[in-house]
């Protein structure tokens, strides 16, 4: 530390007396991006600041609702509140029609968090911002399919399981590579042992895609995009006997497994606990617990309505988790993974469009969400 | 230039007990700051480096050259707060009330927070400040912070233009 001359120091002491630099950007990275709309026409530096923040704010949690007039709720963590997205996601106006569309969800690597893809017989569409105001169309895969799972890894996007119009083709892959090809190829399909799983969570970590049966054995494998092919598929030993569902996800830098125990058999089971444990991403077996639910929520998460947990709804992006159930899409919990380990837990306050519209299906997204994001001049939809 | 030595020992009374280590802090303008070492290391990580490097505390003098002595007296008097309270909720009222009282200051003793890299006491004041201004409008966080607008007209309307296009 040497000393300045003192003009220097005249000239810095002055400047210090605005808001500017170091000390601007970080109050800007404490707020939420909807009430950094105002912030970014205060002044030039302002606007700099509010655009080129390097934050990495906890993520939002998004339900698009299908139904005729499809609409999106948002909850802002930040702001501790849901908004309400008056315009549709704007599907690809010429697929509409009596085609059958799958609406769903594909996770999005480097980068991270989920997306809306629509799937039908003429296109594979994958939204580029949070909201399905923007979308890229591919041609659609080989094998029509039901609930595939959808990843973009870097620029290569993966399409596995679900197909069905081929006997041997279930767990049939497909790559579409945006960068070079620019057509589907066929990959090594997925192990045996997803043949028959009903339902299957995935993550994305570097350039794996890993995917986990959501019910007992727990099978758990990951695709590598660069060699196109599956690594070992093992049964995860989760540490709590009684769990019966489990869900993937990758926070924190670590690949996570939230799981749901309880007691009880058949119809009459009923869960009581929720955990979240760390899972190696080598071995594929769990490292460690990372945090465990707070009863009163999982009795929340369970619902009021007789609805029961049939499967447990984990999304995780950043530092956070949110955790759902995805038959009572009512009640919504945000974990935060503190960076020393464990977990802090606080409970997503009900959106109202829910109450309104309780039976609409409804697509899940957990996602980072930018200034640039909400600021979607016509320009940004392509 | 004051060449006097102000002792201020941050957490502890001055009756503390004779062993206590203690460091000097030069503000800009060359007042001397005594102040305790666990407290300040405790608050500063450049100072915790800073001392880790030099191999000890014996005879060390920190200039801080972006910092004049009386933002530096505030913001040692604000660490004061921290280190005598085991929750945020005392110091966060403290920056508050400073934030009212002198707007100016409080930026001032957040530039050097920022500086003597005061991380968990830079963060709670920046999350006093970015509270503050979550509800105003544009014209009220360039009336509360004193900024002028530097924008032209039409890069104005283009903004306009930019609507936030989805939320109510």
């Amino acid at each position: 530390m040497e000393p300045r001359p003192k003009q220097i120091e005249a000239a810095a002491a002055a400047a210090d007396t605005a808001l500017h630099g170091d000390v601007l950007d970080a109050i800007v990275s404490r707020v939420s991006p909807l009430d950094l709309l105002p912030a970014s026409r205060v002044s030039k530096a302002w606007r700099t600041a509010v655009l080129s923040s390097p934050r990495r704010p906890p993520p939002w949690f998004i339900l698009h609702h299908l139904g005729r007039r499809q609409v999106a709720a948002a909850f802002d963590p930040l702001s501790r509140a849901w908004r309400s997205l008056p315009c549709a996601p704007s599907y690809p106006s010429h697929r509409q029609g009596p085609q059958t569309q799958q609406v769903s969800s594909y996770m999005l690597s480097p980068g991270g968090g989920t997306r809306l893809c629509v799937l039908s017989v003429s296109a594979l569409a994958l939204a580029t911002d949070p909201f399905g105001a923007s979308w890229r169309e591919l041609k659609p895969p080989r094998y029509s399919r039901t609930d595939p799972v959808v990843a973009v890894v870097g620029t290569r996007v993966v399409v596995a399981g679900g197909a069905s119009d081929l006997e041997d083709g279930e767990n049939a892959v497909e790559m579409f590579d945006g960068g070079a090809s620019g057509a589907w190829v066929s990959c090594e399909p997925m192990p045996e042992a997803f043949r028959w799983s009903e339902s299957i969570s995935s993550a994305v970590v570097g350039r794996r895609l890993y995917v986990l049966e959501k019910q007992s054995p727990f099978t758990l494998s990951w695709f590598d995009v660069d060699s196109r092919r599956w690594g070992p598929a093992r049964g995860v030993r989760v540490p709590d006997p009684t769990v019966r569902h489990a869900a993937i996800g990758f926070a924190n830098g670590r690949l996570l497994l939230g799981g749901a125990g309880g007691i009880g058999t058949g119809f009459g089971w009923r869960a009581e606990s929720v955990r979240v444990w760390a899972v190696d991403e080598e071995s594929l077996q769990v490292e460690e617990e990372v945090g465990s639910m707070p009863r009163a929520m999982v009795e929340e998460l369970v619902g009021d309505g007789g609805w029961g947990l049939s499967s447990l709804g984990f999304l995780s992006e950043g530092r956070f988790a949110y955790v759902y159930n995805p038959s009572y899409p009512k009640d919504f919990f945000l974990c935060e993974l503190e960076e020393g380990g464990g977990c802090r837990w606080e409970s997503v306050p009900r959106p109202a469009c829910m109450e309104e519209r309780p039976t609409h299906r409804v697509v899940v997204g957990c996602c980072q969400v930018g200034v640039e994001d909400l600021m979607m001049g016509k320009d940004r939809i392509v | 230039m004051s060449t006097e030595s102000k002792e201020i020992l941050v957490g502890e009374s001055s009756q503390a007990k004779p062993e206590k280590k203690t460091i000097v802090l030069m503000a800009s303008d060359g007042d001397e700051f005594v102040v305790d070492v666990d407290d300040i290391t405790n608050q500063s990580e450049m100072i915790r480096n800073l001392i880790s490097d030099m191999g000890g505390t014996d005879g060390l003098q920190v200039p801080l050259l972006n910092v004049t002595a009386p933002v530096l007296a505030k913001l040692l008097e604000l660490f004061n707060v921290s280190n005598k309270n085991d929750d945020d909720e005392e110091v966060t009222q403290k920056v508050k009330e400073l934030m009212e009282a002198e707007l100016n200051m409080m930026i001032d003793v957040l530039g050097a927070a920022n500086y003597i890299e005061a991380t968990s006491f830079f963060d709670l004041s920046c999350k006093v400040l970015a509270d503050k201004f979550k509800g105003m409008s544009v014209e009220e966080v360039r009336e509360f912070l004193n900024i002028e607008c530097d924008f032209t007209e039409e890069e104005l309307q283009q903004i306009h233009a930019e609507n936030a296009w989805a939320f109510d």
